[in-house]
Parts: C-alpha cells; structure tokens; sequence
C-alpha cells in the first residue's frame, strides 16, 4: 500500500484539530499546558503522535509517559520522568505525551473504586503539584472518558488548555443502546444510572472484564449466557460498520463469544437463544470460508427454529436464506434456490413487500440466477432490489454498495463493461467509506474492478487495484482464505496477458 | 499586508493563561481592579472577630479568580497578621480528606510557615514541638532525635508522607478521631507560640477545599463542622460554591461561624432577566472584563466588537473569558500556519468558530434531565429545586451561574443557551 497523508483533504476536521495542537504547543513555549486529545483509534492515534512528536523537533524534545494501571496518577508518571532525565530537569523544551489512560477500566468490577475513577481523583487534584511541570502535557483519552472527566474532575477540566478531538469510524466503547439487553445484568452490578443515549457508554475492554470476573465466578447461569452472545454481538456490529480497531481479531472475538454462548445455552437447555448463536456463529464460518463447518450450525439453526417458532416466523426464514447463502457460495444452486424461493415468499407475507429483508431475498435469488447464467432473470431482480435498498436504507448504506456491487458483476458476466463500470466505483467508494480503508468488502470491490479493467485491455489501471486487494485480504482475512487464491490467479492472468 | 502575526499572536496566546496570578510579574502586567469589595469584606470580618478565633467560608464558582484574589488578600493583610495560606492538595491525597487530616495540616503548615520565616522560637519549645510531629509517623523515628535545626526536613517529610502514605494518615486519624481537643490544643500551642513571639495574631487560609468533590464536602462540613471551628484562631476555609446552596450544609455552617460567609461572585454583566433579549450590559462589569482582555492581548489583533462578543459570551465568568480569547488566538494561529502572510484578526467569525468549539464540550455531558433543568432555569431564573443534587452539578459545572440582588438567581451560560436553543427548548432572537 502507498504510504498516506496524515488526513485525507477532506478530513479537515482532524487537520484543524492537528494543527491546533501544533500551534498551541509553539506558541506556548514554556510552562504548563495541559491539552486534552480525544481519539478512540489506537492506530490513529499513534500515527498522529508519531507525527506531532517529528514534526516539533529539534526544538521541543518528546518524551512518553505510560500511567501505572495500579496507581494511575499523572503527576506521579512525569514527576518519575523528571527524576530520570537531566534534560528535563534543566528546563529543556518539551512536548510530553502521556498514554495509557484508554486502559483504565470504566467498571469498579468488585473494587471501591473503579481504576478510571482513581485516574480522575488523583487529577482532581494536579493543579498545584503540576505546576512545577512547565511542559506541555498531551493526555491521550477515549470519548467515553471525556465526559467522565468532566464530572469526576472538574477543576483539573477547568484547568485544560485546550481539547483536541480526531475523529474516526474506529470506536472503542459500547453505545448503551446496544446494551439494552444486558442492561439488567449490568445493573445489578455497579451502573444504576444508565443513560438511555450515550453514544460512548461502555469500553469494550470493560464488558471483556466484567464476563471474565462473571466466569472466574464459576457460576454458569443464563446472564452469562446472555453476555457472551452480546459481546459476540458487539464485534460481529463492528466488523459490519466498519468500526472495527482489527478486523481479523475482532472476528476471531465474535466466534469465540458466539462459540461460548452456544456451549452454556445447550447446558442450560436455552433454546431459542441457541438458535440465535448457531446461526450467528455459521454466519461468521462462511466469511471465513469455513463452509464445511458452517453447514451443520445453520441445519441445527433451522431446525430448532422450525420446531419453536414453527414455519411462519421471520427467524425462520432467515435461517433458510442464510443457509440458501451458503449453497450458493458453495456452487450447490440447485440447493440454494428452493430455499431462496421460500424465504422470499415467507417475507413477503410475514413482513410486506417494502422490507430491507425481502430486498435482501431478491438480491440473493438474483445472484443465485447470475451464477447460474440466467442473466436475464437476474436482471430484474437486482433493480427491483436496489431500488428498494435505496428507498428504505438510504442512500449510503452498505445494502445498497452491495445491490450495485451485485448488478455491476452482472453487467460484467454479460461483458456490459461500460456499464458496469460506474456502479463497480460507487459500490467502492461507498464501501471505502462507510466500512473503511481495509475492509474485506472493499478488497472484494478492488478486486472485481481490477478484473473489469483487465477484461478491458486496461493492464496498467488492474494492476494496482489487485495489488491493493491482495494486501487487504491477506491482512484482513489470512494468506489461506479462498479470495487470496481467487486475487492471485487473476494477477497471475493479468501478467501473462500483459507480456 | 506582510507584517508577521505569529509572533505577536503568540505573546497573545501566552498571556491568556487560565492559570492564576501568583507571581508579582504576572500580576504586575495582568492585574485589574477586581474583588476589591471581597477583599475589603474579608478584611472585615478578619478584623471585627471579637475573640480572635472567627471562622469564614470563602466560596465562588469556578474560574471567577478566588485563588488570585485570596493570595493578594494574604498580600494586603501579611503586615498585620501572621497568615498562613496553603492549599490543601498540596498537603493531603484528595481521596483521603478528613477533618482530622485537615486539621492536623494546619498544624504542620503553621510550623512550616513559622520555620521559613525564622520565627525565633526557644530550642526547648521547639523540640517538643517536632517531638509531636515526628512520633505522628513512627516509622520515621530515625529523625526523631534529629537536631531541631533539621526540623525543616521533618516538616518537609512529614508533608510528603502525609500525602503518599495512607497508612500513616490512617494511624492519624484513628489517634485523633476520639480526641479531637488533644489535636486542637496542639495546634492551639502552636498557635500560641507564634503569637506570644512575632505579637501578630494568626490567620490561616485553606485554599482547594472547593475542589472536593460534592460527596466528601458533606461529610466534612456536614459531620464534623464544629471540630474544624475549634482552633483557637481565625480561619478562612474554601467550600464549593453549590455545597453553600445544600440544604444540609447551610444551616450548620451559617449556626458554627455566625453566618460569616462570602461569596465570590460572578460579575453581574445583566441585571436579572435582561440577558434574554438584546439589552445593553452594565457597564461596571463589561468594562473590568474588556480591561482584562485589553491588558492581555494587542489591540491590532482583535476588532472591537470582538472584545464585546467574548465578554458578554463569558457570563461573567474570569476563566471562562479568558478561554474564549484563548481559544480566537489559536485559531489565528493556525490560519497564519496554513497561510502566511495572509491578514488575520480575531472577528465575528473566527469568535464564532471559537464559541462553537467550547459548546461542543459543554454538550458532551448533558442528558435529557439536565436538559430540562437548564429549560425551567433559563425561564424562571431558578430551578424547580435549588437544592437538587442535578441541579447542583451543574452549578458545579458551570452551566448554571449565581448571580446576586438582595436575592441569588441563576441563569443558564450564556455558551450553553444555544444549546438549548438547538434542543428546541427556547427561541432567542
């Protein structure tokens, strides 16, 4: 991958906010500044300070301190920085940047006070021991914790030179609408106030936590059974939206906790949450390619919903287009399309002709048609799909990047290059910019495009766009996922035509 | 236009420093004529004490300059009285404030004073003195028989122990929670020394008290008000300002020092009622703001009614002016950054980017309920419940200030009006 700016031009949010920073710390030259960056992307973050800390020298040396988890005081970490260097100690120019806060548990999980709640106390009071530090302080905090801050500290607030936010699409806590439902299992503990729309309510670091203390308790009743499937929740959201901090990670993550859940609801005899986990849990097996293990889970899926929630149920008909998904990936259409036609026939009665999930039903049915060469078939059917996405989800959302990324392939089976074209760049850059830089369905996009292109005669605009795909997927998916194979042959062609 | 800004827009950003004016430099080129009537009412009720040993609470909202002011009442009556001010964070862990360690760091700080300023105190006197001192952190009685001319050194450990061991203010507090009397006559012995020697009576001030938090205030001033009211001398403590508003809290404290309570206030920019529509400020206030803003930032780097803008935009509120001039400066910089060369001067605009900014971090803690307390405050100047533990906060947070007639009233910052107005809750023109 080339090497990018810092911000992209039409990120001028974080520029101002860089440049602020900047400004702030050169204008100031000596004495105390306390300044506040606000970022929930560890990866932006350092880049960001891997850049300011370039950018200030020779003039301002930069220094780095890490908060003691146990004793999380801020003076505490600069005045032992102070003790070890001299240069510091003579008064040297300086920037200093302190990590580590984005660490601190928010819970109290069984202690007196939770560890983000000493970090604050201890700040309460900095004013008077920090003014011997005649620096700037950069303190690294998430949003979740800014507003904490605020409330647990509000002199040492009153006391910030200035906040910096850099925005990103990565998230580091838990919105607390997405809580809801373990919201009386979380209660129980510590959070008696919980605030209905608090974008940031709870680091995910916390909710690992709070299950693994729920585990090492050793009782195993159905709210841990309920956590465990909402954490798996929790990543399998992030990887959708794009939020994620580690794609392949936080997908491992998922199928651990859908995994765990799956475990302690046969225990518990918790069907119909079982039936949720297996088909969550086989969903994931299929984006790894996984499929002969994904098999099995959505049979079971099915199957336990047919029997609890009879043939009738959106659930059900789910369960059948997932697993009608799955054939079809496999190459087995004359499996997969029976069940697409029940599942778009079942929602369509369950749920009405203007539904997200019958656009979903006609958009497989048409893919199934496209691999089958049923072209004309196909085509119908992803207009009607899209313009339905379109209408109900809004324009930018990643249903509809999907829908033209879908009608786009057609076009190109059809050899409708120039048609084909435009919708495979609008299906990118909405995917580039709704998931991310680096999401598997963008090097899926990259990757298509760059196959158009060859089929074009344009080898010098394919190259790129495989390479780009290739590096994605072998980062985001690991070198033995099926599309690496797919990405490689199709460079391999793209050589040997190009000579 | 080719003058370069930058440098004198720095020296801009440099003097609007939120920090309080210690130093005699920074006083001598920032300092307004502003507080004195706090000033001369503390003075006051420091005089009239009739047996010496008068009690005051000293409150104000945050940013509104009581650490500047109270340092520069030390400076106008250090002639007078033997004054002690200290902050207590300096002396104490924030966690771990008690009455008994509040009281027991007035006693090291009053020695502490006593030996800086080479009160010639007998060496017998003060052996027994540091004797006491040093048998309170028994782990350290290497020192103990340490000459008295070191005793310097014990004060400075017995500070720094005080605020990192709890196990030492733990054995504090467990001697003297029964006794308090034993650790009042001490310090009252201390005290008493002092005064027989310099023949000046004894002041001590305690500033930071007003930066606990809510909670720990109730359980200091609340339970234990009248053993901090014991020392046998005049003592002006800090208090939150919403503590003074608890309907707990207020009544003991106005019984224990005889209603000796001054408030701080907020510079009236408004009289009540008149910040809603388009009136004129009054001038008293809008100028001792301007001036402040005048004395920190050149005149060729900000319009006139720029100046204006940010006084009325602060609420009367020192910190907070200075962070919205603050904040214009940083934002010139870094349009000079990104175009050199170019005019810039702080005006409507670049004021208005700055206000926005500052908002965004007021919005961040607010949920519906303090919505509807800062809606029925902006109407009727008051909450529905003054003494409500919400409405409190956000005294404590600034988004409601007190003002005063004969009567308190509140209105809404001026900052967090619009967002009230995005809210839907309020049509200002």
């Amino acid at each position: 991958m080339k090497p990018k700016e810092l911000f992209e031009p039409d990120e001028t949010k974080n520029q101002y906010a860089y440049d602020d920073l900047i400004v702030s710390i050169q204008a100031k030259e000596h004495g105390l500044s306390l300044l506040i960056a606000v970022c929930d992307d560890s990866n932006l973050r350092e880049q960001i300070i891997n850049q300011y800390e370039t950018e200030l020298q020779p003039e301002f040396h930069p220094y780095r301190v890490t908060l003691a988890r146990r004793e999380p005081s801020l003076t505490a970490a600069i005045y032992q920085l102070l003790q070890q260097e001299e240069y510091l100690r003579q008064g040297g120019k300086a920037v200093i940047t302190v990590a580590g806060a984005d660490q601190l548990y928010f819970l109290r999980l069984g202690e007196q006070r939770s560890e983000q709640e000493i970090f604050f106390g201890y700040l309460q009071w900095t004013r008077e021991a920090m003014r011997q530090f005649s620096y700037p302080i950069i303190i690294w905090v998430t949003n979740q914790m800014l507003s904490n801050l605020m409330k647990k500290a509000p002199d040492f607030w009153s006391w910030r030179s200035g906040v910096f936010r850099f925005e990103s699409k990565k998230k580091s806590a838990i919105s607390s609408q997405e809580l809801q439902s373990i919201r009386p299992v979380l209660i129980d503990s510590e959070l008696s106030s919980f605030d209905n729309h608090n974008p940031h309510f709870l680091p995910l670091q916390d909710l690992k936590q709070f299950i693994c203390q729920k585990e090492q308790n050793g009782v195993r009743d159905s709210s841990l059974a309920t956590l465990y499937f909402s954490l798996g929740q929790v990543y399998d959201r992030r990887l959708k939206h794009g939020e994620y901090q580690d794609y392949k990670q936080e997908q491992e993550l998922a199928i651990e906790y859908f995994s765990k859940a799956i475990e302690l609801q046969e225990e518990l005899g918790l069907e119909k949450n079982l039936a949720n986990s297996l088909n969550n849990l086989a969903e994931l097996y299929r984006e790894q390619g996984r499929y002969a293990e994904a098999e099995p889970l959505y049979l079971q899926a099915l199957e336990l919903r047919k029997r609890l929630l009879g043939e009738s149920h959106p659930d059900f008909a789910n369960s059948l287009n997932n697993l009608a998904n799955l054939y079809n990936y496999q190459g087995r259409y004359s499996e997969a399309e029976p069940l697409y036609f029940q599942a778009l026939e079942l929602r369509k009665r369950l749920l009405g002709e203007s539904h997200p999930d019958v656009a979903s039903s006609l958009n497989n049915l048409a893919i199934l048609h496209n691999y089958q060469g049923r072209y004309t078939e196909a085509e119908p059917l992803y207009l009607q799909a899209l313009e339905l996405r379109k209408h109900l989800l809004g324009e930018s959302h990643p249903g509809v990047a999907q829908s033209l990324y879908n009608l786009a392939g057609l076009y190109y089976y059809q050899g409708r290059y120039a048609e084909a074209e435009p919708l495979y760049l609008q299906a990118l850059e909405l995917r580039q910019r709704l998931l991310g830089e680096s999401h598997p369905d963008v090097a899926s996009s990259l990757n298509n495009l760059a196959g158009l292109y060859y089929y074009q005669g344009r080898y010098a605009e394919a190259e790129p766009l495989y390479l780009q795909a290739l590096e994605i997927s072998k980062h985001q998916l690991g070198t033995d996922h099926p599309h690496i194979a797919v990405i490689l042959s199709n460079l391999d062609l793209l050589y040997k035509a190009a000579k | 236009m080719s003058e370069n800004l930058l440098p004198t827009f720095q020296e801009a950003y440099r003097n609007l420093e939120l920090l309080p004016l210690i130093e005699q430099k920074d006083l001598d080129k920032f300092q307004v004529d502003y507080g004195s009537e706090v000033i001369e009412e503390l003075e006051q009720l420091v005089e009239d004490s009739p047996s010496g040993d008068g009690k005051i609470i000293f409150t104000g909202h945050r940013g509104c300059g009581k650490s500047t002011l109270l340092a520069e009442f030390k400076r106008r009556i250090g002639d007078r009285y033997f004054v002690v001010l200290f902050s207590i964070s300096d002396t104490i862990e924030m966690s771990d404030i008690n009455h008994i360690n509040i009281l027991f760091a007035i006693a090291v700080n009053l020695m502490y004073e006593a030996e800086s300023r080479k009160v010639e105190i007998s060496k017998t006197t003060k052996g027994e003195l540091y004797k006491w001192f040093a048998t309170r952190i028994k782990t350290e009685t290497e020192t103990l028989e340490a000459e008295v001319s070191t005793g310097f050194d014990l004060l400075n450990i017995l500070k720094s122990v005080l605020k990192v061991n709890a196990s030492v203010r733990n054995e504090i507090k467990q001697e003297f929670e029964r006794k308090i009397s034993d650790l009042v006559a001490h310090i009252n012995g201390i005290a008493a020394v002092i005064q027989t020697i310099l023949k000046k009576e004894i002041l001590v001030i305690i500033d930071d008290l007003d930066k606990l938090e809510l909670a720990r205030v109730n359980d200091i001033y609340r339970d234990n008000i009248k053993a901090l009211c014991q020392p046998g001398f005049r003592i002006i403590y800090t208090i939150p300002i919403a503590a003074i508003r608890d309907k707990f809290i207020r009544p003991l404290i106005e019984t224990e020092t005889n209603d000796q309570i001054i408030v701080m206030p907020v510079l009236k920019l408004f009289k009540k009622g008149q910040s809603h529509h388009k009136s004129e400020p009054l001038d008293a206030a809008k100028n001792v703001l301007s001036e402040i803003l005048r004395k920190r930032i050149a005149d060729k780097l900000i319009e006139q009614t720029a100046i204006e803008q940010i006084v009325l935009n602060s609420g009367g509120v020192l910190r907070e002016l200075i962070r919205i001039a603050n904040e214009c400066c940083r934002i010139c910089l870094r349009l000079i950054r990104r175009q050199p060369g170019e005019p810039v001067i702080i005006d409507e605009q670049i004021l208005s980017e700055a206000i926005n900014n500052i908002r965004i971090d007021y919005a961040v803690r607010l949920g519906k309920a303090d919505y509807e307390i800062l809606n029925t405050t902006y109407h009727n100047f008051k909450p529905d419940d003054p003494k409500s533990p919400e409405f409190l906060d956000l005294l404590h947070g600034l988004y409601v200030l007190e003002y005063r007639n004969r009567q308190v009233w509140y209105d809404v910052h001026p900052i967090v009006v619009e967002l009230l107005q995005n809210e839907g809750l309020i049509n200002e023109t």
